[in-house]
């Protein structure tokens, strides 16, 4: 009996943490470039009353045993792959990945982070950042009396100069790839780091043939939040978290029938 | 005393089981490729029913030991999800994954590449193809509905899907895992992969909540056997018989 109060407990906690989840996808409903997460649940281990396949008799086995689950419990949660809306912005640093890649940014510590979200402006130096200040790597410098900057869908970055006609080349933005995206570990601002999990990324030239993408300039990419799916999710969460605190009474209520038994 | 206390009494004993398999069939509502465990009830005495007994030794007979647990075969909803690496087995199909404790089999589908490029479970088990571990080239995978899994067109391999003898029940491992005797699992017939998809528990709510309430009625009618035997048995085996002589 207070097995039940504790697998019920457990899926309780399990739905709470699904309603987290699904806050925080809501919440970035309208973050550019941002990754929804899903969690995945597993059973808990479960005990053995009678072992299924153990003799019955000399000559037969027992077919199902009886087994009894302890419970759920959240495993992990991944992030969902699948790609963001496009909406027109017109501004030419407004970048999007059509395809699997991720931009490369600079953090202040040296270190390397991956964005999908590929809304840049220019510093005080012309360089290309992220909304945050952090350079694009390989950094690009916009020289000063630019009047138009063109970037192609392999990531070429060319201007034209004021009183020049022939664009010409600044730079080459690069992307990255990782054999499981679903492995990085999200630090906020839209930036993901790699894990063992996640892999090393493989960097290239946009448009290649290893699944990074292109890139299309004047869009920006969405999140990938599925508002219905969330709502689904969360009604989903509601009532399992119900039906389980409903298992709680019932034990509750058995326990108490037993303790006034024979008064 | 009549046996009828002692009956009951095993009979409380089942019925609280029986709640503990609701609880957990109820909190894995959203486990991926979880399959509900159904319980069989057995009647204390075998062949009780022949012997003139009571209609309260009758009942009372009926739901005494939890004989065993089945797990529920039926297939649980498909969730589209996008991934390419999310798979849901149509029909009655399970994965083989190899565990550190031997092979084990899921439905749970949702899989994902390793640092080293291996197609595993979330757990970090490598899932088994035909030649064993799968590694995937970088590209876009795709997996077709027999399980053959390729890259930008080339294909790298098929993943193994088994199917369990009718009457037979996989035991139970926790975290989404079963295991078999190998001569139970033969190579899937009827089974269809789903690609961008993943299986929900095949718990239905309606039916769990109402397998809850008859426990709880079960049990308080089992109680008040018990007070029967308890109570008013004995009150007139002690009380009253003595009084008619």
């Amino acid at each position: 009996m207070l097995r039940a109060l504790y697998t019920a407990a457990s899926g309780m906690a399990a739905q709470e943490m699904n309603l987290d989840n699904v806050a925080n996808n809501l919440a970035n409903a309208s973050t550019a470039g941002f990754r929804s997460r899903r969690i995945q649940f597993e059973d808990l281990l479960y005990q053995n009353v009678l072992m299924p396949g153990s003799a019955a008799t000399q000559q037969t086995t027992v077919a199902a045993g009886l087994q009894i689950g302890l419970g759920t419990r959240s495993a992990t949660s991944e992030i969902v792959q699948t790609q963001g809306d496009f909406s027109a912005t017109g501004n030419p640093l407004d970048l999007t990945i059509q395809g699997q890649g991720f931009f490369q940014i600079t953090l202040p510590s040296g270190e390397t982070a991956y964005t999908r979200s590929g809304a840049f402006q220019l510093d005080a130096n012309g360089n290309m950042v992220t909304a945050d200040g952090n350079p694009v790597e390989p950094g690009i410098t916009i020289p000063t009396g630019a009047t138009s900057i063109t970037i192609g869908s392999d990531g070429t970055v060319s201007v034209t100069l004021a009183g020049q006609i022939a664009a010409q080349q600044v730079g080459v933005i690069q992307l990255a790839l990782f054999p499981n995206p679903g492995g990085l570990n999200s630090v906020g601002n839209n930036l993901f780091l790699p894990t063992t999990a996640s892999g090393d990324p493989v960097v290239g030239t946009p448009g290649g043939s290893e699944g990074l993408g292109t890139i299309e300039q004047g869009y920006l990419e969405q999140s990938n939040v599925d508002i219905v799916e969330e709502f689904v999710q969360m009604i989903v969460a509601q009532r399992s978290y119900e039906a389980n605190s409903r298992v709680v009474q019932a034990a509750d209520e058995m326990m108490q029938g037993l303790n006034n038994l024979g008064r | 005393m009549n046996s009828g206390y002692y009956a009951a009494c095993a009979g409380l004993r089942a019925q609280t089981q029986a709640l503990e398999l609701v609880a957990n069939n109820l909190a894995n509502l959203s486990t991926t490729g979880f399959r509900g465990q159904q319980p069989t009830f057995n009647s204390l005495l075998a062949g009780a029913p022949d012997v003139g007994i009571n209609p309260l030794n009758h009942a009372v007979n009926d739901f005494n030991v939890l004989g065993e647990t089945r797990i529920d075969q039926s297939a649980g909803n498909l969730e589209q999800t996008g991934n390419p690496l999310d798979l849901a087995i149509e029909g009655s199909g399970f994965f083989v994954v190899q565990t550190a404790a031997g092979i084990r089999y899921t439905r749970n589908g949702s899989f994902q590449l390793s640092a080293k490029s291996v197609l595993t479970t979330q757990s970090g088990d490598p899932v088994l193809g035909a030649q064993g571990p799968i590694t995937v080239p970088s590209g876009t995978p795709s997996i077709s509905a027999d399980g053959t899994l390729s890259v930008d067109g080339a294909v790298v391999d098929q993943l193994r899907m088994v199917e369990f003898a009718p009457n037979t029940s996989p035991i139970s491992e926790g975290a989404s895992y079963y295991s078999a005797p190998a001569v139970v699992a033969h190579p899937a017939t009827g089974s269809d992969i789903r690609e961008g998809m993943l299986e929900s528990a095949n718990v239905s709510a309606v039916t769990a909540t109402v397998n809850m309430i008859a426990v709880q009625r079960h049990f308080e009618m089992l109680q008040g056997a018990m007070s029967a035997f308890y109570g008013t048995f004995n009150r007139i085996a002690a009380d009253e018989l003595p009084r008619l002589s």
